[in-house]
Formats: C-alpha cells, structure tokens, sequence
C-alpha cells in the first residue's frame, strides 16, 4: 500500500488548479484505497477532493495521514489536519528544496558546465549528474519519509512536520549554497581578470552584477532589464 | 530561415519532446530533468553545438533561479523556453554570418522571451484545469464514481500533453522562421554581440545567486568568493 501511494503521489501536481489546488492529484493517489473500502466512500472521496496545497514534495505527508485517519474513522479530524498542514508544508518546502537546494544543485551545475566550455568534459558531466542524483536522493527521501510518517503518526503527523521545519538539513543546505555561490563568483571574477577584459568591459560587468542584485522582484523586470543590456552591449562594444 | 517549416517530422518530434518536457517539469515527478543546465547542453551535444548548448543552459540556469514556483504562481519557464530558444537557433548554424557568438546572442534572447511565454501556457494550463475539468471530477466524486474519477484524470493528462504539444509546434513553426530571420538580419550588421553573453551571465550571477543569501551576500559567500578568486589565480600562477 505505501508503495502504491508513493508512486501515486509523483503525480500530485498533474491537475492543479484555481479552485482546489493540486487536491485531485491527492483524490487520485488515494483513489485505490477508497475503491477497496465502499464503506462510507462517499464521504472520503469528498474530503480528499476538498482544497489542498502546498510543496509538491510534502504532499505525501497529507496522502499518509488521509490513508491512515480514513481507516481509524477519523475524517473530521482529517479536515482540519489538511487546513492546518498547508501553511508549514509549503514553508519548509519551500525553503529547503525551492529556496536552497533547488539553487545549490543549479550552481553546482553551472560549475560542471564552466568545467564543460573549459573543455573538462566528462569532469563537467560528472558534476552535472552528481548534482541531480544529490537532489532527487533528497527528494525522494522526503516523498518516502512524507507517506510514511502520515502513515505511521496519523493525526500526529503534524509533529513530524515542526521537526523537519528544524532539521538541521535545512541550515546546512543554507550555508554550502551560500559558500558554492561565493565560489562562483569568486572564480568568475578570477576568469574575467585572465581573459584580458580591458578597464571598461570589466567595470561593465562589475557594474551589471551589482545592479542586478538589486533589481526589482517583477515579472517585466527582467526581460527589460537584458534588453537594454543587448542594445549597449551591441552599440557600445 | 530556418529548419522546421520544411521538416514537419522533426517538428513534431521536438514539440513531443517539448510536451514531455512540460509534464516532467510541472505535472508529473518533478525530478528537475527538464532544467537548462541539463537540457541544453544535452540537446546541444545532439546537434553538434555543445559550446552554444553549455552557454545557454549556464546563463538559463542563473538567470531564472529566482522565479520560484511558489504557491499559485506560473512563473516563467525556463525549461520549455531554454529548450526552444535553443531549438530555433541551431538550425541557423548552416548560415555563415551567423556565427556562434550571434547564436548565443540571439538565443539566449528568445530564450527569456520564450520562457515568459511558457509560464503564461502553465497559467493556461491550469485555467483550463479550472473550468473544464474541476467540476466533472466534482460530479464523479459526489456521484460516488471512483472508476470514473479515473477515467476522467487520464483523459486531462492526455489533454494536458496535447496542450504542451500544440504550444510548442506553434512556437517553433511560427516563431522559429520569424527569430531565424532577426538572427540573420542581426548578423549582417556590423555590430559585435560577444560581449553580451558576459553581461548576462553577470545578470544571472546578480539575480540569481542571491536566493538563499537574501538581499546581501552573507559571510559564506563573501568567503567563497575570495577563495574561489585566490584558488584560480593561485593556480594560474603555478601554471605560469
């Protein structure tokens, strides 16, 4: 059983949508174990189709502990257990994999990448897939762990929930995404010195990365921002 | 002015594999396969152009970590925008004047603009979610019909795939010509577009880098980047 929901639950995202969010990817992970249980079906097909989100990883946290209340007659329960569970699902989510380790796997990869168009092919590639296979170990580490403790804690899943928000992954994570980013920047700096940029092209690049560090958090501000950066560097250099 | 009008199959391969992309990236799994870091420099390494793909999937990769997936947003997509960005430059390559540098240039462009357009086809996506689906499964499920609940959350999937495919075959055969003509439009000037790539890679470290420092590099940071530039120019010495 836990098996078939964790595989069910790679596809929690497939329909979300405005109105219930990713709940009918919830309703289908649990959807063999209410056709195998008639009694009081009705009901629990309507409580999983009820509103549901948060990170996609986490969600096997709520698809556990529905499996688990539903069996011990506890669906009341449940419905407030999924309400309060999407705030704290989203934030760790969010912060560990979206905020930290989604960007520590992307720098580690541009690292490979530099090692690639540096002509360290295979070293570049290596890096590149040591990078994916650390974050899908996390990954799926999480989604396992998720169906589990749902499974195991029931109403109680919410405990596990508050541990993982100060698991000490998340510091650690925070700090070797921080350090790699530095010694991106600090190689980069070190591989523009070497390329013989003169005075201005230097300057020019200096000048665009701290700027772009400020650059306002909106949609348009971007595209805007690298056109007006092709237009100078066309007619200027 | 371009490849994919005059072969009707290799467009519709690359729109399949573009649909996939899409389902990998946002619908189903979420392993990350679909990143540019990943993609590019794959599909790059397929057409013969690894050094265009590695450029593209480096600077994609930095330069739209920022826009997260959080909550209800659709963010732009660097995914399915990098991966046909890319794929209406490459077949320029045959084109003398458009050199490597004018590639990279131009499809690191429509890149960014392709991707913007990808996260309008995920907002697209779910608003068609919204209308057309959410209340047929609310039927099925009040109808107590477990069998029909799935029946009808393989048919979205299908239509969610179909959505994807169309989006990109429309991309890459109505744009791909238009963006292979600016490209070599660009590319008959006198202009010189090396320059560009440094300043967006400079962009994407700014912007991208940041997530997770906050707005100020943290001391780590600061750390690893007098160690990173101490480290290479130390090397640079030894090897002198």
């Amino acid at each position: 059983m836990k098996g078939r929901l964790f595989w069910r639950s790679f596809f929690n995202q497939a329909l979300i949508n405005y109105r219930g969010m990713t709940h009918i990817g919830i309703l289908w992970a649990l959807l063999p174990q209410w056709k195998e249980q008639p009694e009081g079906r009705q009901e629990k097909l309507g409580r999983s189709f009820g509103f549901f989100n948060s990170h996609p990883y986490l969600a096997g946290y709520i698809i556990g502990a529905s499996a688990r209340m539903e069996q011990d007659h506890e669906g009341q329960v449940l419905e407030r257990l999924k309400k309060a569970a999407i705030p704290p699902l989203g934030a760790v989510g969010d912060r560990l994999f979206w905020y930290y380790l989604r960007p520590l796997s992307g720098v580690l990869s541009c690292w490979g990448l530099v090692l690639g168009l540096a002509g360290y092919r295979r070293l570049g590639l290596s890096l590149v897939i040591v990078a994916w296979l650390g974050y899908n170990a996390m990954h799926l580490w999480i989604r396992w762990r998720g169906i589990s403790r749902g499974m195991e804690l029931g109403r109680e899943v919410h405990r596990d929930i508050m541990a993982l928000k100060q698991h000490p992954v998340n510091r650690w994570t925070a700090r070797a995404f921080a350090l790699s980013a530095g010694l991106f920047l600090g190689v980069g700096f070190a591989h523009a010195l070497q390329l013989g940029l003169d005075g201005p092209r230097l300057a020019g690049l200096g000048l665009v990365t701290l700027v772009s560090w400020q650059l306002p958090e909106r949609h348009w501000a971007l595209p805007v921002y690298i056109l007006v950066l092709a237009v100078l560097a066309t007619a200027l250099f | 002015m371009g490849l994919f009008p005059e072969q009707p199959l290799l467009l519709a391969l690359a729109s399949l594999a573009a649909a996939l992309l899409y389902l990998e990236t946002w619908a189903i799994g979420q392993f990350q396969l679909g990143r540019p870091a990943i993609v590019l420099p794959l599909v790059g390494l397929v057409a013969g152009q690894i050094e265009l793909g590695l450029w593209m999937g480096l600077c994609l990769e930095l330069l739209l970590l920022r826009e997260l997936p959080l909550g209800a947003t659709s963010p732009p997509d660097p995914a399915m925008g990098g991966y046909l960005g890319l794929l209406v430059v490459i077949p320029t390559a045959g084109n003398a004047e458009a050199g490597l540098e004018w590639r990279i240039f131009c499809g690191l462009l429509f890149a960014i603009g392709f991707s913007y357009l990808a996260g309008w086809h995920n907002h697209a996506q779910r608003q068609r979610n919204t209308r057309h689906w959410y209340g047929r499964f609310e039927a099925a499920v009040q109808g107590d019909q477990p069998d029909q609940v799935n029946k009808l959350f393989l048919q979205a999937l299908v239509g969610s795939f179909l959505m994807a495919f169309g989006f990109a075959f429309l991309v890459l055969a109505l744009l791909g010509p238009l963006a292979a003509w600016i490209l070599s439009t660009l590319a008959a000037t006198e202009l010189n577009p090396s320059y560009f790539k440094w300043l967006v890679l400079a962009t994407a470290i700014g912007t991208g880098l940041k997530l997770g420092t906050g707005r100020q590099p943290g001391s780590l940071t600061v750390v690893g980047w007098v160690a990173g530039a101490a480290l290479l120019l130390a090397l640079e010495g030894l090897a002198a």
